[in-house]
């Protein structure tokens, strides 16, 4: 399968590509008060409003630096952007790279062990679930 | 065959096939004896079982096909319009109706049809009054349009166009197959047209020893006649010219067996042609519609930021052309919008039906009135009415309306009477619910606010009224299956916000309960004020907003804790918009209150400064965010940034 690789904090995340449907640069965020701490605002793609979400704040990791990137998902037909630190490199990896862990909290798919770092490989599905 | 491309056209007619039979089966019911009820009844159901038969799909034509034979029956005076059998004449649509929902949602379900064609089967056999000398032996023919205009074709080409009556020995053993070798015979010859009976019929030997084929042919009727002879156990062929000039007549002639009908149908014939003259229409796919729209919307958004660059850079020739691009847009707009609006018919159309049932059900007397059918309204918002208008009419017809001697004792007529009113107001568009029943009582209410910890003091009898929209209010004490749950008016309410429209109720107990409901005529384009609250733009959509004044917040007075201004003498409350979004309000005193009317209230919205006005298209917020109620959408405005819509209903 073929993954994104991106930062969030200090930590190396994946997310499979089959989802991805684009990589944007930060752009001008509408704050949307009264939505949930997670959601960043609505950004303007090209015509469309799509929400943000920070994934940081969602997934519990500590703030180090701004954002770069946003990571356009489709997910259940619904186009949302995941805002992350910065996107790294696109690379195939093979299934038997991916090790599980035993305590999953739903959004994490795996571990890749990349022989010099490892990535927490993300499940895209879930993200939208709760 | 691909039948795909088909399908949706089946349902959608299907279901209008459906309504209109509801239609004039309530007719029939108030009419009985109308003929032309009846057959204009029966043409629909033909109609309904010719589609579902083509389709496949044959439970329908089955069970569509046992109400025609119902119909015949009251077409010939063999049995009487009674209650019961139009109860059963409307399960049957019930049941159609279920069978069409489950084949549009690609459920596999089985709708058992057993106990309803027993039902059919009982009045058919008990009921049935000695006709007048009918025999079922003698066939009735009946040659559509599409047939007629062949025959025309045919003999316009000098073909000729016979009919053949076929009688086999009485002791004939394979009657089917007989009657196939004839078929095939003359199909060898010709092209056949009908045959009476049915194909179908001919196989599975539904018929005595005759039939009868219509069939276009090149041979002389000799010629026929001596291959039809041909063929064995065949007692005697009668073959009859259908001549050209005669055409008309001689076709109304073998149509005759149906009696009447064929005026009716000439009748129609007329009518469909005058109708098609005044007015053409093609059906869209909806979604086709909602891109056109998207994309109108798109240009709006364009021209905005067109427009304002052009006053940002003053350049004349670009402005000049602007205006024009402008109005042109404007105008595909106002037809965009047309395009989606539908007459508020589609959804009231089937309360004639809801009334009369629940009058029934509920033993009470009910007549309703409808007025004002053809307000138009955009498709969304047809869509989504039926159901709140459902649970007020049923809300009516069981809380409102008095039992005939209860009336009769107050001195008003025993039959109540529901009116449902709609017409257009402005840019809005009003649609009334009203009885002429016991009215809401304001005690009981104020009691059951009590009871709920509602404090009542100081509230104006119309504003108490107005509580019945609450969650979990409803002052009925026995709960019965039509209302009374609790869960009714707070439904209504949350449903018509939600399509940017506003519900009140004005009653006047002992005499009747009146709801008015205000909805927006359209929905995706909105003229819209801009407003900046704590930092964030906002936009107000101008639908509500009455005026707008500046003040300064030392003119901010309380009154029972809450906060109110005074303008012209009234007194206004105040909603702080940036304290209901959880923003910072910024240090100015100067302020802006955007004085705003939902529904029969008016609230002051406090803002920090206005930005202009402008159209605005709304657009959806997305899954994640479609919960939040203070906005109706978002927008994008000409410099391309999100601005959120704020639903005023759901601020004040």
């Amino acid at each position: 399968m073929q993954v994104i690789v991106f930062t969030l904090g200090n930590e190396k995340y994946a997310l499979d590509t089959k989802l991805v449907h684009g990589i944007e640069k930060v752009m001008s965020i509408t704050r949307v008060p009264t939505a949930p701490y997670y959601i960043k605002g609505l950004v303007n793609l090209r015509g469309n409003i799509i929400s943000i979400l920070d994934l940081k704040a969602y997934l519990n990791i500590e703030y180090v630096k701004e954002e770069e990137n946003i990571i356009i998902v489709e997910i259940d037909d619904e186009r949302i952007g995941l805002l992350v630190d910065n996107v790294h490199e696109v690379v195939d990896i093979q299934n038997d790279m991916i090790e599980r862990i035993s305590e999953s909290s739903g959004y994490i798919k795996g571990v890749i062990n990349f022989k010099d770092y490892i990535v927490t490989l993300l499940e895209g599905e879930m993200l939208l679930n709760s | 065959m691909d039948m795909s491309q088909y399908f949706d056209i089946f349902l959608e007619e299907s279901h209008e096939n459906l309504q209109n039979l509801n239609e004039g089966i309530l007719l029939l019911e108030k009419n009985p004896q109308d003929k032309e009820t009846i057959n204009s009844i029966f043409r629909v159901a033909h109609t309904l079982k010719g589609m579902a038969g083509s389709m496949g799909f044959s439970d329908i034509a089955e069970l569509t096909h046992r109400m025609e034979n119902i119909l015949d029956k009251f077409r010939n005076d063999e049995l009487e319009v009674t209650t019961d059998v139009i109860t059963l004449l409307f399960k049957c649509l019930d049941t159609l109706e279920i069978m069409i929902d489950n084949i549009q949602n690609d459920k596999n379900e089985h709708v058992d049809l057993q106990e309803i064609i027993s039902l059919i089967e009982c009045i058919e056999s008990e009921k049935t009054k000695e006709g007048p000398g009918i025999k079922k032996d003698i066939f009735e023919l009946e040659l559509n349009e599409y047939d007629k205009n062949i025959i025309k074709q045919a003999q316009d080409k000098n073909y000729n166009v016979l009919k053949a009556d076929i009688t086999l020995y009485s002791d004939c053993i394979l009657k089917s197959a007989r009657a196939f070798l004839v078929y095939k015979a003359l199909e060898d010859i010709g092209e056949i047209i009908k045959t009476i009976p049915t194909i179908e019929e001919l196989e599975q030997e539904k018929f005595n020893n005759s039939f009868s084929i219509i069939f276009i042919t090149q041979k002389s009727s000799d010629d026929v006649k001596k291959i039809i002879e041909g063929i064995s156990e065949i007692e005697s062929v009668n073959i009859q010219e259908i001549s050209k000039r005669k055409n008309d007549e001689a076709a109304a002639e073998v149509a005759v067996a149906v009696r009447e009908n064929d005026k009716v149908q000439e009748s129609r014939r007329e009518e469909e042609k005058s109708f098609k003259k005044v007015h053409q229409s093609v059906r869209v796919d909806l979604e086709r519609l909602d891109k056109f729209m998207n994309l109108v919307g798109e240009l709006v958004i364009h021209r905005t930021r067109l427009e304002q660059i052009s006053s940002s850079h003053k350049l004349v020739d670009l402005h000049e052309t602007l205006e024009q691009v402008g109005r042109i847009t404007s105008d595909l707009q106002d037809l965009v919008m047309k395009i989606r609006m539908l007459p508020i018919e589609r959804v009231f159309n089937r309360f004639p039906r809801m009334v009369r049932d629940l009058s029934q059900e509920l033993n009470k007397d009910i007549e309703l009135v409808i007025k004002g059918e053809d307000t138009e309204l955009d498709r969304t918002v047809i869509d989504e009415i039926g159901e709140p208008l459902v649970h007020l009419i049923r809300n009516s017809a069981d809380h409102g309306i008095e039992p005939s001697d209860e009336r009769l004792k107050k001195g008003k007529p025993s039959k109540g009477t529901i009116r449902l009113i709609a017409y257009q107001e402005g840019n809005k568009a009003v649609i009334r619910v009203e009885d002429d029943g016991r009215g809401l009582d304001v005690e009981k209410i104020k009691s059951k606010a009590q009871s709920l910890g509602i404090d009542t003091e100081g509230m104006s009898d119309s504003d108490i009224k107005n509580l019945i929209f609450m969650n979990g209010f409803s002052t009925r004490d026995k709960v019965t299956d039509i209302s009374g749950r609790g869960v009714g008016m707070d439904v209504v309410k949350t449903k018509i916000s939600s399509l940017g429209g506003t519900i009140d109720v004005i009653s006047e107990i002992g005499k009747g309960t009146s709801f008015v409901i205000r909805l927006p005529l359209t929905l995706s384009i909105i003229q819209a004020l801009l407003v900046k609250v704590g930092g964030e733009t906002f936009a107000i959509s101008l639908g509500f907003i009455d005026r707008v004044i500046n003040i300064n917040t030392n003119e901010i007075k309380k009154t029972n804790n809450r906060e109110v201004i005074i303008y012209r003498g009234n007194v206004i409350p105040l909603v702080r918009v940036a304290r209901r979004l959880n923003l910072v309000e910024d240090d100015n005193d100067e302020k802006f209150v955007v004085i705003v009317n939902v529904g029969e209230r008016t609230v002051g919205l406090l803002v920090d400064s206005l930005f202009g006005q402008q159209e605005v298209v709304i657009k959806s917020m997305g899954k994640i965010l479609q919960n939040l109620k203070e906005y109706v959408g978002a927008t994008i405005l000409g410099d391309g940034f999100v601005t959120l819509i704020l639903d005023v209903a759901a601020l004040v």
